[in-house]
C-alpha cells in the first residue's frame, strides 16, 4: 500500500487550516472522501481537491509534496504515523500532538511543536517565533517529545516549556526558553539577548555565549555533569547532531534569579 | 471642503469610496490598520468582519501590552491615583512623548493621600526625561545592561539574591521600597517588552508581599490601546483580530498586520489613522487620516478629521470624550460608507 | 401595527394571570383591550408558556472589569482554535454581540451590570451599547471614593452627601447605587488586608458601617427606586454568614439589597472548618421584609471571577486557575480579576448547596432573586440549569449524587423538598425585579407595559424549556423565533434622573481641579459620547 500524497496544485492564495489531514483523521476515508474535506483558514470555502492533487492509500505515511508559508495546523492532534513536507509550512506545525514524526524539509511561521506531548518533529529549514511555545494566552508551551530545526529559530524558542527536548541547530532569536518550567533547550549556533528569561527550571544548552546573558543567572563552575555526555550522546544517537556539539569546558550558570528560579543554562566559550 | 485622491489626483469622497471599496472586494486577504477612536475602531471591526480583514494596530507597543495582559496579567493603578497615593514611584525605560505631562505631575506635586509623606521619584533606564523629572529624580543606573536585563537586577536585589552584577544606586531605592506607603512602578510597552513587563509585575507582586505596590502602565499609543480594547469586548479579542475564516482569532504572529504587509501576504491595506505608511510594492493602500495631501504610492487617499469623538485617554486611564467639529468626514463615517458598498458575507458573529 | 400572540399559557403575577389566553401588542406596547379588531399579525402560542422578558438584576455584562477579563483570557474565547470548537467558556457570552443574543435567546430583555466605576462610566456606557437587543442598566460604586469618605469623616450635611450621590448617579447614567466591600478598597490601598462591618478605614477613622449606612440613607431619600446594593465585606471567607447577618441587622428597617448572598453563607463548622450557614441566614432574611437578596448561585465548570472588591480578589489571586489575574487599584474601588474553575470536591459542592439553600429557604419570590453573580458564580447561559433544579427536586437529588458527600452533610440541601412554581418562577424573574428595580413599564404583561414578552415551549424539562425560547419580543419586535436570534435592534440603558444640586458641581470641580489637576469634564461625558441615538431611557425617582 503506498502512501497518501497530497499536491499542491498552486501557491494558496490564503491560510488554510490543514488540522483535518492527519493519519487518524483519515484513516478509513476514501480518495473522493479526502477531497470533499473542507479546510477553513481562509475566506473562501476551499476543499482538499481544490487545492491538492490526491494520491496513494495509506493515511499512516501522508506527503505534502510541494509547500507553503500558509499550510497551518499540519499534524495537529497527530497520534501516530508519519507526515513529511517537501518545502515550507505555516503556523502551528504538529500543535498538540501525542506522538508519529513530522519532518519538514523547508521552512516554518510560528509555533511549531506548540503544547506537543510526544513524538518527534524535525525542521530541515528555519523554524518562526515561538517553537515549542504556547499560544496567546496559554500558560503552557511543549510538554513532551523531540522538536529539532536544523536551520534558525525565532524568538522566545521553548517559551513556556514544561517537557521535553528542543534542539535548534542554526541558532536563535531573543529569549530562547522565556518563562521554562523544565525540559531541555539545545542551541548550536548563535543565539540572541536573554536565554532563560524568568525560567524556573530546566536546561538550556549553548554552543557559544548568547549576545546578551541576564545578570541574573550566576556562574556556578565548569559543568561536569554525568548528564552532559549522556544528553550528547543522546543527541548523537538521535541523529540530532554528528558532533559532540558542547566540546570542552562549558561553564554553568544558574537562574533566573529574578524569579527565583533553579533552572540551568551551560554556555560552552568554545566555538565551533 | 472635502477632499480625496484617487492616486494623486483629486478625486470626490464618493468615488473614492467606491475606489476603496472596489479595492477591497478583489482583495484575497485585506488589513486593516488602526490608531484611532471609538467610533471609527467599532465601524472598522464591522467592516473587517464583512470584508474578511484582519484588524491591527501598528504600534508595537501595544502589542507588547497585549501580551502582558494575555500571558499573565498583573497589577495595575490608575494614573490619577498614583498621583494622589504614590510615595514611591519608579520610572523604568523610556516612556513615550504623551506620558510626559503624567511624569511632570508626577515630580511636582506631593501625594495628598499618602499620609503626609512626600514623594520621591526614581529611574530605571529610562532615557531623556522632561527636565522637571530629571531634576528630581534618583538616577538608578544599570550600566550597559539593556532594560529586561535591569528589570530582572531590580526585582532579584530586592529579594536579596545574587546578581552577577548590581544595580548602582539600588541602597536608597531599597530602602524607600521598604518605608513605602504606596509604590508606583511607571512604564509602558514603548520602552518594555512583554518579558520586560512581565519581569516588572514580578517585582510588583514581591513587593505586595509586605507594602502596597502597584504599575502605571501608560500606554505607548493611546489611540492604539483604546482600539485594542474597543475590539476585545466587540470581537471578544485584543488586536490584532482576524476575520479571515469567518469567525474571530486573535494571534498576535500569524496576523500581526506588519508582517502581512512586508511579507506580501496581504493585499489591500486600509489604515485609519496618522501614523505616516508606505506600501510594498504590490499593495493597494487606502489611507484614511487628518491629511492635506495624497499620501505617496497610496491607491486611494481620503481627508478625515475627528469630530466629537471619544479616545482613550493615558491620564484617565479610560476613555473620554473630546468635542471637536471638522468639514471633513470622521473614519467612522467614511467606513460605514465603504460597508455599506461591500456585498454581505457569511460570517459568524462573535 | 397590532400583533396577538394566540392561545398560550399566560404567567404574569402582576395582575395574577395564570391561565390559557391570549396577550396583544400594539406599537410596541400591551393592549390589554384591543377590543374586537384584527391583528396584524398573529401567533398561535398553544402549547407555551407565556411570561414577561425576564429582568436580570445582577450580572457583569460589561464595563472595564469585564473587558479586562476578556483580555486576560484570550484562550476562552470559543474561536481560539478552530478544531475543536469548543473551549472552556465557549458559551459564557463573550463579546458584546454574543451577550445579546445569548440573554435575549432565553427570552431575558433586561440586564443590569451592577458594578459600575464612575471613574470608567463612559467605557461602561459604550460596552453596553454595543450590546444587541437587550435593555441595559448600571449601579454606580460608591463608598470606596475618598470624596465621600472625606465627607462622611467630615461630618458634612446628608444633604451635601445626597447631592453628592444625586450627581453620581446623573454623571454616571446609572439605574442605582451599590456599595462593594465598603471602605474596603480604600483601606486595601492602605495595606490594610481584611476589612470588616466595623472596622475603619485608617486615613479617615469610618467604618464600613458608617459608610453603608449613609449611603442607604442617601439613596432612600433621593427616592432612587433601587435600595442601596450592598456587596458585603469578607465575601468567600469560611465564617462571613456573621458578616452578611450583621449587615443586614444594619438594615433597621430601611431596604437594603444584598447581592450574591451564596458567597456569605459559610460557617466553620465541621473538619475543614467550612459549613453551611445558609439556614441561619434564610431565617433572618425572612424575618426582615426591608431585605432583598441575589443569590449569585455557584455551577459546576471554569469561570473567572469578576469584582470591584479588590482586596477579596488580591487575597484570591493564589486560587487563580489558570494561573493569572488582574487587580486593579483605580479611583475608588478598583478591581479584581480571577479565573477559577469550580470543581465538585468538597468546597465546589458546599458552595453549590449553600446557594441551592437559600432559594429554597427563603419564603418570599418577592424578596430572593435569580443570579449566578454572572461570571462569578457562573456563566449565565448555565440559567437554564437552575431553573430545573430549582424546580425539581428529582433533578437536584440527581446532581447530588455527583457531588462531595461531607460536603452535602454540612447543608440543609438533602431534606428541601420544595419545587418552584412557574409563577415563582415569574416572580423572582420578572415581576419582583420590576419592583426592585423601580422598572414599572416593564416585568409584566399589563395594559401599557412594553412589549418585552418571552414564550416558551411547555416541556417536563425546565432546562429545555427556558434554554430556548419559542418566540421573543421586545419592545414589541420578534427578535427570536425558535431559539434563534432573527433581529439585532438596539437596545437602551435604563438610567435613574435624579437631579443633582449646582453646588455639589461647583464643589467637584475645585475637587478634581485641586487633586488631579484636571477639569471635571474628564470625570463627566455628554449623551453624543456613547455614539449610539437616543442610548438612553429615563426611569423616574420615586417622589
Amino acid at each position: 500500500m503506498s502512501g497518501l500524497t497530497f499536491t499542491l496544485l498552486a501557491e494558496p492564495t490564503q491560510r488554510l487550516d490543514l488540522s483535518p489531514l492527519t493519519p487518524q483523521k483519515l484513516a478509513g476515508l476514501s480518495a473522493g472522501e479526502i477531497e470533499k474535506i473542507e479546510l477553513g483558514g481562509g475566506g473562501d470555502q476551499v476543499k482538499v481537491g481544490d487545492c491538492f492533487k490526491v494520491e496513494g492509500s495509506d493515511p499512516e505515511t501522508i506527503v505534502f509534496e510541494g509547500g507553503s508559508k500558509r499550510l497551518d495546523w499540519i499534524g495537529t492532534d497527530m497520534e501516530a504515523g508519519s507526515i513529511r513536507v517537501t518545502g515550507d509550512a505555516g503556523a502551528l506545525l504538529g500543535r498538540r500532538m501525542t506522538g508519529g514524526s513530522i519532518v519538514v524539509k523547508g521552512s516554518v511561521g510560528p509555533y511549531a511543536g506548540s503544547q506537543m506531548q510526544d513524538g518527534r518533529v524535525e525542521i530541515q529549514g528555519d523554524a518562526g517565533d515561538l517553537a515549542a511555545g504556547p499560544m496567546a494566552g496559554e500558560l503552557r508551551g511543549m510538554c513532551g517529545g523531540t522538536l529539532i530545526i536544523r536551520g534558525r529559530a525565532g524568538e522566545r524558542l521553548g517559551d513556556r516549556m514544561r517537557r521535553g527536548l528542543v534542539a535548534a541547530l542554526g541558532g536563535c532569536g531573543d529569549y530562547p526558553g522565556s518563562r521554562m518550567i523544565a525540559g531541555t533547550i539545545v542551541v548550536a549556533g548563535e543565539a540572541g539577548r536573554m536565554p532563560g528569561y524568568l525560567m524556573r527550571r530546566g536546561s538550556i544548552l549553548l554552543d557559544r555565549p548568547p549576545q546578551e546573558l541576564s545578570p541574573t543567572f550566576i556562574e556556578s563552575g565548569p559543568w561536569f555533569s554525568a548528564f552532559a555526555s549522556l544528553l550528547e550522546r543522546h543527541l548523537m544517537q538521535e541523529g540530532i547532531v554528528d558532533y559532540p556539539f558542547l566540546g570542552e569546558g562549558p561553564m554553568r550558570y544558574v537562574g533566573d534569579n529574578a524569579v527565583p528560579g533553579k533552572g540551568e543554562l551551560v554556555i560552552s566559550s568554545l566555538k565551533v | 471642503m472635502t477632499v480625496a485622491w484617487i492616486g494623486n489626483r483629486d478625486a470626490q469622497v464618493p468615488l473614492a469610496i467606491e475606489h476603496a471599496t472596489a479595492l477591497l472586494v478583489k482583495s484575497r486577504c485585506p488589513v486593516i490598520t488602526l490608531d484611532t477612536d471609538v467610533d471609527a475602531t467599532r465601524a472598522a471591526l464591522a467592516l473587517a468582519r464583512r470584508a474578511g480583514a484582519v484588524c491591527d494596530t501598528l504600534s508595537d507597543g501595544v502589542r507588547q501590552e497585549t501580551a502582558l495582559f494575555t500571558s499573565s496579567g498583573g497589577m495595575f493603578i490608575a494614573p490619577t491615583e498614583a498621583i494622589r497615593r504614590a510615595d514611591v514611584v519608579l520610572i523604568v525605560g523610556t516612556l513615550p512623548p504623551s506620558a510626559m505631562e503624567f511624569l511632570q505631575k508626577l515630580a511636582q506635586t506631593e501625594p495628598d493621600l499618602a499620609g503626609g509623606k512626600s514623594r520621591t521619584v526614581f529611574s530605571l533606564a529610562s532615557g531623556d526625561l522632561p527636565d522637571e523629572v530629571a531634576k528630581v529624580a534618583r538616577v538608578i543606573s544599570a550600566r550597559d545592561t539593556s532594560v529586561s536585563g535591569a528589570a530582572a537586577l531590580l526585582r532579584s536585589m530586592h529579594a536579596v539574591r545574587r546578581t552577577a552584577v548590581s544595580l548602582e544606586g539600588f541602597e536608597e531605592l531599597g530602602a524607600a521600597l521598604a518605608e513605602a506607603r504606596f509604590v508606583a512602578i511607571v512604564c509602558s510597552g514603548h520602552g518594555c517588552d512583554a518579558l520586560a513587563l512581565e519581569m516588572l509585575q514580578g517585582f510588583v507582586s514581591d513587593l505586595n508581599t509586605s507594602v502596597r505596590a502597584s504599575m502605571v502602565l501608560w500606554p505607548a499609543s493611546e489611540r492604539g490601546w483604546g482600539s485594542a480594547l474597543v475590539s476585545t469586548w466587540n470581537a471578544g479579542f485584543p488586536l490584532p483580530v482576524s476575520f479571515q475564516s469567518g469567525v474571530a482569532e486573535h494571534d498576535p504572529r500569524r496576523f500581526r498586520a506588519s508582517r502581512l504587509i512586508e511579507e506580501g501576504e496581504a493585499d489591500v491595506w486600509l489604515h485609519v489613522g496618522s501614523e505616516p505608511v508606505s506600501p510594498p510594492d504590490g499593495i493597494e493602500l487606502i489611507v484614511l487620516a487628518d491629511v492635506a495631501n495624497p499620501i505617496d504610492r497610496a491607491a486611494v487617499t481620503i481627508a478625515t478629521a475627528e469630530h466629537d469623538s471619544v479616545v482613550f485617554s493615558g491620564m484617565a486611564g479610560t476613555f473620554v470624550a473630546k468635542a471637536a467639529e471638522a468639514s471633513a468626514p470622521s473614519a467612522a463615517s467614511v467606513l460605514s460608507q465603504i460597508l455599506e458598498q461591500l456585498p454581505e458575507r457569511e460570517v459568524a458573529p462573535c | 401595527m397590532l400583533t396577538l400572540i394566540k392561545g398560550g399559557h399566560v404567567v404574569d403575577p402582576a395582575s395574577g394571570r395564570n391561565g390559557v389566553g391570549d396577550v396583544w401588542i400594539e406599537d410596541g406596547r400591551i393592549n390589554a383591550a384591543p377590543e374586537s379588531r384584527e391583528p396584524d399579525e398573529s401567533f398561535d402560542a398553544s402549547g407555551c408558556i407565556v411570561m414577561a422578558g425576564a429582568i436580570d438584576i445582577h450580572s457583569h455584562i460589561g464595563g472595564g472589569n469585564v473587558n479586562t477579563a476578556r483580555l486576560l483570557l484570550p484562550e476562552y474565547h470559543k474561536a481560539h482554535l478552530l478544531r475543536p470548537n469548543a473551549t472552556p467558556l465557549s458559551n459564557l457570552g463573550w463579546s458584546t454581540h454574543q451577550t445579546g443574543c445569548l440573554y435575549a435567546q432565553m427570552g431575558f430583555t433586561t440586564v443590569v451590570e451592577p458594578a459600575m466605576s464612575p471613574a470608567n462610566a463612559l467605557h461602561t456606557h459604550l460596552e453596553l451599547a454595543d450590546i444587541p437587543i437587550i435593555d441595559r442598566g448600571t449601579l454606580a460604586i460608591l463608598g470606596n471614593d475618598d470624596f465621600l469618605l472625606s465627607l462622611i469623616r467630615d461630618n458634612a450635611s446628608p444633604d451635601m452627601i445626597e447631592d453628592y450621590v444625586a450627581w453620581t448617579v446623573a454623571s454616571a447614567r446609572a439605574l442605582g447605587v451599590k456599595t462593594i466591600n465598603a471602605g474596603g478598597s480604600a483601606a486595601f490601598k492602605e495595606n490594610v488586608r481584611t476589612f470588616s462591618f466595623d472596622d475603619e478605614v485608617p486615613s479617615y477613622g469610618v467604618s464600613s458601617r458608617r459608610i453603608v449606612k449613609t449611603l442607604q440613607t442617601a439613596v432612600a431619600s433621593l427616592g432612587i427606586p433601587h435600595p442601596l446594593h450592598v456587596h458585603c465585606n469578607n465575601l468567600g471567607v469560611p465564617g462571613s454568614f456573621e458578616t452578611a447577618a450583621t449587615t443586614m441587622g444594619a438594615a433597621e428597617g430601611v431596604p437594603m439589597h444584598l447581592a450574591h448572598l451564596q458567597f456569605y453563607g459559610y460557617g466553620t463548622e465541621g473538619k475543614r472548618r467550612f459549613s453551611s450557614a445558609a439556614a441561619q441566614l434564610a431565617e433572618i432574611v425572612n424575618a426582615s421584609p426591608e431585605i432583598t437578596i441575589d443569590v449569585g448561585q455557584v455551577m459546576f465548570g471554569q469561570t473567572v471571577t469578576i469584582s470591584s472588591d479588590a482586596l477579596r480578589q488580591f487575597a484570591a489571586r493564589g486560587s487563580a486557575r489558570p494561573k493569572k489575574s488582574v487587580i486593579y487599584d483605580g479611583e475608588g474601588n478598583g478591581g479584581g480579576i480571577v479565573p477559577f474553575a469550580y470543581k465538585n470536591d468538597y468546597y465546589g459542592s458546599l458552595q453549590w448547596a449553600v446557594g441551592l439553600e437559600l432559594f429554597l429557604l427563603i419564603n418570599d419570590p418577592w424578596r430572593v432573586f435569580f443570579t449566578t453573580d454572572h461570571p462569578n458564580g457562573a456563566p449565565f447561559t448555565a440559567y437554564p440549569a437552575l431553573f430545573k433544579l430549582l424546580m425539581s427536586r428529582e433533578a437536584r437529588r440527581e446532581a447530588m449524587e455527583n457531588l462531595n458527600p461531607q460536603a452535602l452533610k454540612h447543608t440543609t440541601l438533602g431534606s428541601l423538598d420544595r419545587e418552584y412554581s412557574l409563577e415563582e418562577v415569574a416572580i423572582m424573574t420578572r415581576a419582583a425585579p420590576s419592583k426592585l428595580l423601580g422598572l414599572a413599564d416593564r416585568g409584566h404583561l399589563g395594559d401599557g407595559a412594553v412589549a418585552d414578552v418571552a414564550v416558551y415551549r411547555r416541556d417536563e424539562d425546565a432546562e429545555r424549556m427556558f434554554g430556548a425560547a419559542e418566540l421573543v419580543f421586545k419592545n414589541g419586535e420578534l427578535v427570536v423565533r425558535q431559539g434563534e436570534v432573527v433581529s439585532l435592534r438596539p437596545g437602551k440603558t435604563l438610567r435613574v434622573a435624579t437631579q443633582p444640586d449646582k453646588a455639589i458641581v461647583k464643589k467637584l470641580e475645585g475637587y478634581h481641579q485641586q487633586r488631579y489637576g484636571l477639569s471635571l469634564d474628564w470625570f463627566d461625558f455628554p449623551d453624543w459620547a456613547v455614539g449610539r441615538d437616543e442610548p438612553f431611557g429615563e426611569v423616574p425617582c420615586r417622589t
